[in-house]
């Protein structure tokens, strides 16, 4: 997930000196997996480009009170994290019934890759039932596949109540799918 | 977990998607946006060490790399402080002990050797205790703001002109030490950052 961290503090440095276009090296590097996280969250592609957005140029805003002893993908993650979360209590928008609509308009098919898009819609209808701090840990740990520390320094958690909740949002998923 | 192994491929399953393709130019037309701000550009005045650093902390030391230069420069700065609180408390004992003066005026020589001991006491924190270094950055944010408060109140207060140009040529020094020291401190910082990969405060 990371690029090598000297080279990145180097990056952090230039940008700080005043060379904004070495920012764009960050941006690159981490626009995927900040707009796929977003997305995951919000499933919807516009909202997910206006956090990511949003999310870079508050990094960017605020990058001389970055500390430099965390990695700098989880720090700009929180940063994403806070803004999803705010994003998603002032909207409020009903994403089930959204995703509800783009399964009805999936082409029935029998190819193996046309299964794999209706599974991968059914499991997102799941996933957003599940309440957002629960749904945030298990997008981080199974679709982005970061690990329990780095999940723990995203969120200020310890790494034994990451994988508690971790715990707690696969059994919650399962309890939904199951009902 | 391996009970939920079905649940955990699922959502492993789920492919990444690509973000639009303007979407970098579109994050960089913001952060130029961001640049162009009046507020990007105070802190730019705070926060770009490399030109202080070079600029003023250059005068004394050459470039402050080191904690220990950085302690060395609080503690000439806080030792400048006292000496001026001495005096003027020595300059100020009529005024303090009979005189009928406004109560602020009366407090300045303490507020001065309050500022000594306080960047005496960060000198001793840099020095002794490295990690405590990025609070007291923000420290000295707040001091230097304190001393722009403490100056617009004491031109409120006095009317002799000359009085009013020494408040503004101290005020001035005073603010120039404390970006002096700030910038020092990002020095270090940044020095520290580049030379241990990103292993300091």
């Amino acid at each position: 997930m990371t690029m090598d961290q000297k080279k990145e503090t180097e990056i952090i440095v230039r940008v700080l000196r005043g060379d904004r276009q070495a920012y764009a090296l960050l941006v690159e590097e981490y626009k995927v997996p900040v707009y796929n996280l977003a997305y995951r969250m919000t499933g919807n592609p516009a909202d997910a480009d206006d956090l990511t957005q949003e999310t870079f140029i508050r990094a960017y805003r605020y990058l001389w009170r970055y500390d430099t002893k965390r990695k700098f993908f989880t720090w700009l993650y929180s940063i994403s994290l806070n803004l999803i979360k705010n994003h998603i209590k002032k909207n409020k928008v009903n994403l089930k019934t959204i995703d509800g609509i783009k399964i009805l308009s999936v082409p029935q098919s029998n190819s193996l890759q046309d299964k794999q898009l209706i599974e991968n819609y059914d499991i997102n209808i799941y996933l957003r039932q599940v309440p957002y701090k629960l749904r945030s840990l298990l997008i981080m740990k199974y679709h982005q596949e970061l690990s329990f520390e780095e999940i723990a320094e995203i969120t200020g958690r310890s790494v034994s109540a990451v994988k508690m909740s971790i715990y707690r949002g696969l059994e919650f998923l399962k309890k939904i799918i199951k009902d | 977990m391996e009970e939920h192994s079905d649940i955990i491929a699922a959502i492993k399953r789920q492919q990444l998607v690509d973000p639009p393709k303007e979407l970098a130019d579109k994050i960089m037309y913001g952060v130029e946006k961001v640049d162009q701000g009046f507020t990007s550009k105070i802190k730019r005045v705070f926060f770009s060490y490399q030109q202080i650093s070079q600029e003023t902390a250059g005068v004394f030391l050459g470039q402050i790399i080191s904690f220990k230069q950085c302690a060395f420069l609080l503690l000439i700065v806080g030792f400048f402080y006292l000496v001026a609180g001495f005096a003027a408390t020595w300059g100020f004992h009529d005024a303090i002990v009979g005189g009928d003066i406004n109560p602020w005026l009366k407090i300045q020589p303490y507020i001065i050797i309050a500022s000594a001991l306080f960047i005496l006491s960060a000198a001793f924190l840099i020095a002794y205790f490295p990690a405590a270094i990025t609070l007291i950055q923000y420290a000295m944010i707040i001091h230097t703001l304190f001393i722009i408060v403490n100056a617009l109140v004491l031109e409120s207060i006095l009317f002799f002109p000359i009085a009013l140009i020494y408040v503004l040529i101290l005020t001035i020094l005073a603010v120039s030490f404390s970006i002096l020291i700030i910038g020092s401190i990002r020095s270090v910082l940044i020095f520290k950052m580049i030379n241990e990969g990103g292993n300091c405060a």
